[in-house]
């Protein structure tokens, strides 16, 4: 049986072979499974900024423009909305910027 | 500190209405300028040479970034974008403010992201990326 070095959980090591059991365990002790999306209905705010309150999951205000975004995030009383801008396609992205 | 990537629902094909769950580094940053401050969500990206983030940010923050350094930036297209250094101060929770670069543009392509690159960013703190376990740990 090998351990594996990098991988621990409360302080006991996991077999290597156990790593997805492991990582469900992980993900449930952190709240965040494979089904959590970070942000509900993204695909309605497609090509929009959104605005963040401070848990980054919940969508204050969204509008074409950031600063409208961020100003109606204020209004509802948000200190430091996070703004995103969500991409006008949602699929998958190698970081290009053509 | 540690900080998890961020599952988005993607479409990986037009020709279907499946979705699947893509896991993406995208992590909030603080961006301070005098006396403005605003939160946004960039994507770490260790190829980005610079941080390059939306224009319409540096409006917020009352930059009047076409005053920075010009600076044209390529991706893996042969398209170029244009796009104005200026310095700003960011913070990530966790830490103390430091003083960064910033590449403002107009020109970023409404299907990406705003990103935090090796100059001003990554030259900055010891960032570990553990994709198995959507884990970023960040020192």
């Amino acid at each position: 049986m090998r351990l594996h070095k990098n991988y621990s959980f409360a302080g006991i090591p996991v077999l290597r072979y156990n790593q997805k059991v492991y990582r469900l365990c992980y993900n449930l002790f952190m709240g965040l499974g494979n089904s959590n999306i970070w942000i509900e209905n993204l695909q309605k705010y497609r090509g929009k900024w959104v605005a963040l309150d401070e848990d980054e999951k919940t969508v204050v205000a969204s509008d074409e423009k950031a600063k409208n975004a961020y100003n109606s995030a204020v209004k509802e009383g948000v200190k430091l909305p996070i703004l995103f801008k969500v991409p006008s396609v949602l699929a998958p992205y190698i970081g290009s910027f053509s | 500190m540690k900080l998890r990537y961020k599952p988005l629902e993607v479409e990986p094909s037009k020709s279907t209405s499946r979705k699947i769950t893509i896991w993406r580094p995208i992590i909030p940053v603080i961006l301070i300028y005098k006396k403005g401050m605003v939160g946004y969500e960039a994507l770490i990206d260790s190829g980005a040479d610079f941080n390059v983030f939306h224009s319409e940010i540096a409006q917020i923050l009352d930059i009047d970034y076409k005053r920075g350094k010009k600076r044209q930036i390529f991706g893996l297209g042969n398209q170029e974008i244009n796009g104005y250094e200026c310095d700003v101060e960011i913070k990530l929770q966790g830490f103390p403010k430091f003083e960064s670069s910033v590449v403002f543009s107009n020109q970023i392509p409404p299907h990406s992201f705003g990103v935090l690159g090796n100059k001003g960013f990554f030259g900055h703190f010891e960032i570990k990326f553990d994709y198995a376990l959507r884990s970023i740990e960040i020192n």
